[in-house]
């Protein structure tokens, strides 16, 4: 798969699974690898740099509490990742039908 | 499970602007991961080392990404602190570009202002001069001429010029005019004039002129000397430029402590428009003339043109009497700078001789030695220098004391009979006023050494150079003594080996009466040279010394007999002979003077006389500005009645038609007073002719 593509869908994903509820870096890994039936299996060298990543544009914000005597690191959406969720939401989709109408012109010819 | 200190070792040391948390936070977060994958691992295989390992396996390198975490975090702050050391970087040297340029626009605007006011100095002395000089000018008889810029009128011309045939009048110390005279007319300006600013009067009266618009192809850079050649600029001289032919170069000058000058050849006005031929009256304008300059400061305004490519001699004269000289060359399209390197200046310095005592070794004779002082030329860079008006010394010692007995200077003549003065001491003559008076610097010294007999009817005889057979002249190292500013003693000891050699010529010398050798020292009477005959009698012509004489031999030789003075020449009597006279060798004025010599017969008791004696011609100063004016000339030499029994050369006496009264003629008039023995015409300076000479037999120097 394109690498840009598959970059920006890994960011979109983590936006997702983030804007749920507050979580943190493994629950995120687990989740998308679960979701995604295995398909999406995200390493934590290109997890947690992409998380940093985002928590710089402000498109996440985090925050610390203590479980089991660690501090876990927590991160939520923040407005305006909410706002660039949505256009990326709304670009993979239109990006996924324009693909979808492609391949099905082809199998029905 | 990597432990903490594990995670964070590939880090960087802390920075003093990373956040406190930073390195906690990623070890927790890291730490926090590892062991919920961990956790889930031991869940799923029971197995703690299987855990950890599928766990790493599965993580990647925990530093490696620690790392990464960190970098991302500091990366801006990283970028931040390289540009702001970069922009750092470029302010510094930003600042130090500006504050060089600022020192250098401060040290051009001071030296442009003592620029400003060297001129403004020098514009206020020009209008006072001008002022001065104005005052002093005669009225104009004639309305000013065209062609001239102002200077072209009648009455300035003659004012300037003076009119001496030609002849250029040198200025007088304080006579403004006969300076702008010599300026006017290219001849050399005098120092003294000029060290009185009377060139800067004449200078501002040609009008200043400002600094040309582009470089001359000649500069010449007038300096003292530093050993690299040319130091700081000289001051207080005069320089001038003369082509192949000896004519001075028309230019301008500038001096760094007299303002400006100006020198040149003839008609050269600087600043102004003369420059064209001289009718002897007027000068017309065209403006043609060449302009020379030195590259020091110039007002504005004036045009000037190259020099034209040839071979130049530049010569600098200082009021104490350096002259340099350097010959040069200018090549087409070339861009010459001559460097003249000046020594230092000279001033008076009486120098006290002390010769040595001499042992006399013969009741009949006594030995008396001398020396001859120079001074050489100085060689800087290649300029040579030589002094003006510094005549070489012939001092004598008392052998008895080694005082200074007496002083004779070959530039010192006088103007009646031709003879050098000499200065003489006697016993009454204190030590401390036998001095010589030269200017300071490094002189040569030669050794003279004269037999002199006690008893007065003998000549003496000059040890040195004898003219004897068999006996060589002596040679002897040449000694260097400095005279410094002030007073300087000389104290001269002869040299062992040199003063056996002379005694050693004296012993071999003095058993022969003197007046039997021929010498060429001394006014004896030298027999005739044998086979010489009968018929002819022999002209010794005395001088001045170096004056070339050519006969045409009668003896079938094409080419004619010379002899430089002091020199001899046999001649037949009762011939006339056409002589070619090179007077003054290099002076083109005084070059193939066409004379002729009548060696008319004798009377016997003259012939006796002529048998045994040279007779003596010499032309004196007086004579030779009389041939130099155009003037005809007669010479008569003759015996007087009271001296025809006399045996020495001496006896004879010469009229010189020029001090006669005006209708008187030489040759009567010695007639009048003895018997002629020859006569010798020179009618004018007129171009030389083929010789006529047939009587001329042969030739002694």
């Amino acid at each position: 798969m394109d690498s840009r593509l598959l970059w920006g869908a890994v960011e979109m994903l983590i936006l997702e699974v983030v804007s749920h509820a507050p979580t943190y870096g493994y629950e995120i890994a687990q989740t998308v690898a679960q979701h995604s039936q295995g398909y999406f299996d995200l390493k934590e060298g290109s997890l947690y740099p992409a998380l940093h990543r985002l928590e710089q544009q402000q498109l996440l914000q985090s925050f610390w509490e203590e479980v089991d005597g660690r501090r876990r690191k927590y991160y939520k959406l923040s407005t305006a990742g909410r706002k660039a969720l949505a256009a990326k939401k709304s670009a993979w989709r239109a990006f996924s039908q324009g693909v979808e109408g492609v391949l099905g012109a082809e199998c029905a010819g | 499970m990597p432990t903490p200190s594990d995670l964070l070792a590939d880090l960087p040391a802390p920075r003093d602007d990373e956040p406190s948390s930073l390195r906690q936070d990623i070890l927790d977060e890291l730490s926090d991961h590892l062991s919920c994958a961990f956790h889930r691992e031991l869940v799923k295989s029971g197995n703690e080392q299987s855990a950890t390992a599928r766990v790493l396996d599965r993580f990647g390198d925990p530093r490696r990404i620690a790392f990464q975490l960190w970098f991302q975090a500091m990366w801006s702050r990283i970028m931040l602190q390289r540009v702001s050391m970069g922009l750092q970087g470029l302010l510094t040297v930003g600042v130090l570009a500006v504050a060089f340029l600022m020192f250098r626009v401060v040290d051009f605007q001071s030296r442009m202002h003592d620029e400003w006011q060297t001129l403004r100095n020098q514009s206020t002395s020009n209008q006072q001069m001008l002022t001065l000089l104005l005052q002093r000018l005669p009225q104009p008889a004639s309305p000013i001429t065209e062609g001239g810029s102002g200077m072209g009128s009648a009455a300035g011309y003659d004012m300037g010029m003076g009119g001496t045939g030609g002849m250029p009048m040198l200025p007088q110390p304080g006579d403004m005019s006969s300076a702008m005279s010599s300026a006017m007319s290219g001849a050399p300006v005098n120092p003294q004039a000029m060290m009185m600013g009377t060139s800067d009067a004449a200078g501002s009266m040609m009008g200043m002129s400002s600094p040309p618009a582009a470089r001359p192809n000649l500069v010449i850079r007038v300096g003292t000397d530093t050993g690299q050649g040319g130091g700081q600029p000289a001051a207080g001289y005069f320089l001038e430029v003369q082509d192949e032919n000896g004519q001075g170069v028309p230019g301008e000058l500038v001096t760094a402590h007299l303002g400006e000058g100006m020198f040149g050849g003839a008609g050269a006005m600087p600043g102004g428009s003369f420059g064209g031929p001289s009718n002897g009256s007027t000068f017309s304008g065209d403006g043609r003339f060449v302009r020379m300059w030195t590259d020091q400061p110039r007002p504005s305004g004036v045009q000037y043109s190259n020099v034209q490519p040839g071979r130049y001699t530049a010569i600098v004269e200082f009021p104490d009497g350096r002259v340099g000289k350097q010959r040069f060359a200018v090549l087409p399209k070339e861009a010459k700078t001559i460097t003249i390197a000046c020594p230092p200046e000279v001033e008076p310095s009486l120098v006290t001789i002390v010769g040595p005592k001499l042992e006399q070794i013969d009741p009949a004779f006594e030995i008396r030695a001398g020396v001859t002082i120079t001074r050489p030329s100085q060689r800087l860079g290649n300029t040579e220098w030589t002094l003006k008006e510094s005549p070489s010394w012939a001092v004598w010692f008392d052998p008895a004391t080694g005082l200074v007995s007496s002083l004779q200077s070959p530039a010192d003549y006088d103007r009646q009979d031709g003879r050098r003065q000499r200065i003489a001491f006697d016993d009454s003559d204190p030590a401390d006023t036998r001095f010589v008076t030269l200017k300071s610097g490094n002189y040569q010294l030669s050794w003279d050494f004269l037999l002199v007999w006690k008893d007065p009817g003998k000549a003496g005889m000059n040890l040195r150079n004898p003219g004897l057979e068999g006996m060589p002249d002596l040679v002897a190292d040449r000694e260097t003594q400095s005279a410094q500013p002030g007073t300087t003693t000389w104290t001269l000891p002869l040299p062992e080996a040199l003063w056996s050699r002379v005694k050693d010529r004296a012993i071999r010398f003095s058993p022969k009466p003197p007046g039997n050798i021929p010498t060429k020292a001394f006014e004896s009477t030298p027999e005739l040279k044998d086979g010489a005959p009968n018929d002819s009698a022999q002209i010794r012509f005395v001088g001045p010394e170096g004056m070339v004489v050519a006969v045409h031999s009668d003896k079938g030789g094409k080419a004619p007999l010379e002899v430089i003075a002091p020199g001899r020449l046999n001649l037949t009597v009762g011939k006339t002979h056409e002589l070619l006279m090179k007077i003054v060798p290099g002076n083109s004025s005084l070059s193939n003077v066409s004379s002729s010599l009548d060696v008319p017969e004798s009377a016997a008791h003259a012939a006796a006389f002529l048998k045994h004696n040279a007779v003596p011609m010499q032309l004196t100063v007086d004579d030779i500005v009389t041939i130099a004016a155009g003037n005809p000339l007669t010479k008569v030499a003759y015996l007087p009645p009271t001296t025809e029994t006399a045996t020495t050369a001496a006896a004879v006496e010469t009229i010189a038609s020029s001090r006669l009264d005006p209708g008187l003629d030489a040759v009567e008039e010695a007639k009048k007073r003895g018997t002629v023995l020859a006569v010798w015409r020179i009618e004018s300076l007129r171009k030389a002719t083929p010789l006529d000479a047939d009587a001329a037999v042969n030739e002694d120097k």
